[in-house]
This record gives structure tokens, sequence and C-alpha cells, in this order.
């Protein structure tokens, strides 16, 4: 937890505000860390690649060569407006995706969790070999 | 910063190269007068008083959104298989 959000939570704890001032103040708090992350977004400079490399096999199927490379930023960015939709909307797409069958929270999306995905994906190694392709994903 | 050429090409079997190029700048002139709008609205909420507005959520998420033309600087899609070869680029 972050010092701006202990010292809201300090203040309604002494009684100087009331819990919907605080919600208030924790909203507009989250949404500028949204905005810092956002801002800071392009320094990263890292890419995410996709390569899909067909393999040669006789009689295989034919598939071509697929190279996509996505700014992080972009990605990071994705995730920090997801995080501004209001919560009536996100409603609406958690029950949507519930019913495609994805059991997926758009709240998560907070400022916190964001950097840990972010922190998370410049890890990622994905690796797939198959009969006709290699495919490979990874930060760089 | 902001993302301002979408560029690449589409070659085919028989190597004839279509060049792609297409300026964002036609993208931002259009949701130009959006934003004006836009903020005008949200200048009328703020002048109101109205806190908890939804509208002004909403409106705030539609300020964020020009975020996404800088982050995308750098992309790159390259697609090639026997039929015919593609890529785009966006700077």
């Amino acid at each position: 937890m972050n010092e701006e959000r202990m010292k809201i939570l300090t203040m309604l704890a002494e009684g100087k505000i009331n819990a919907e001032e605080a919600e208030q103040l924790l909203s507009a708090a989250q949404e500028k860390e949204s905005e810092m992350n956002l801002s800071g977004s392009n320094s990263s400079g890292k890419f995410i690649y996709v390569n899909v490399e067909p393999k040669n096999t006789p009689g295989g199927a034919k598939i071509g060569r697929v190279q996509v490379k996505v700014p992080f930023a972009l990605i990071k960015a994705g995730f920090n407006i997801a995080g501004l939709i209001p919560k009536e909307a996100q409603n609406e797409i958690n029950n949507e995706l519930k019913q495609q069958g994805m059991n997926f929270d758009f709240s998560n999306f907070n400022p916190e969790n964001i950097q840990d995905i972010m922190d998370s994906l410049e890890q990622l190694t994905v690796d797939v070999d198959n009969e006709d392709s290699v495919i490979r994903v990874f930060c760089r | 910063m902001i993302a301002m050429l979408v560029s690449g090409y589409f070659r085919t079997k028989k190597g004839k190269t279509f060049p792609i190029w297409f300026p964002l700048i036609l993208i931002y002139i259009i949701l130009l007068p959006l934003y004006i709008l836009a903020s005008i609205v949200l200048l009328i909420i703020s002048i109101s008083g109205t806190r908890d507005s939804t509208a002004k959520k909403y409106l705030k998420l539609f300020f964020a959104l020009p975020q996404i033309f800088g982050a995308m600087i750098g992309t790159n899609i390259t697609v090639e298989n026997e039929d015919a070869n593609f890529e785009v680029n966006i700077t």
C-alpha cells in the first residue's frame, strides 16, 4: 500500500473524513497512479515478440511465417485504460465474459496489480514446438 | 509523442508490391472535434459541481484513449507465406 492511500485511511480512522470522502479520495489517488504509470510507460522500450516459424516437414501443413512485435508500453497502456473503465461497465464486461466461460474480474485492474502483471510479463517466455511449426513468445 | 504513420507493403506471389502508407494525422483530425466537444462537456460537468457523475468517468476514459496512439509506436507485424508477404509498421 502506498503512502497516499495510507494517509487517506489514517484520516478516515481519525474521523477527519467520512467514508464517502475517503472513497472519493482513494478513487482520485488510483487515477493519479494510473496516469503516472501511463506517462512512464514509454520509457521501458521493451517489446513482446510472437514468432511463428514453420517447419519444413514433408507432407506437412503449409503455414506461413509470422512475426509480431508489440511494444510493452502498448500492453501497459491497455491495462491502465482497462483500470479506468467505470464500475458499471466493468460489471457488464465481467458478466459477458462469464457467459462466454471466462471467469475474469476487470475490477482487479488496479495500479498495484498492473505493475505486478507487467513485471511478470517481462519474464515471460512461451515455446511451443509442434509438428508444423515452432511458436515463441518472449519479451526483449 | 504519438504514432504518426502506418507503413508497410503487400507483395503478391508474382512479385508485385503494393506499398501501404497511411498518415495517422487523418484519424487525429477526425477525432479532434470529438475531443473539443468532450472537453466542453467535462468543463460543464466540473462547473456544475457533480461529484460522482458517470459521464465524468466515461469522459476520463475517453481522454485516456489517446495514450494508446503514443504507446503503439514500434509495432510491427510481418506475415510471409507462399501466396503473399505482408508487413505493417507503426512509427
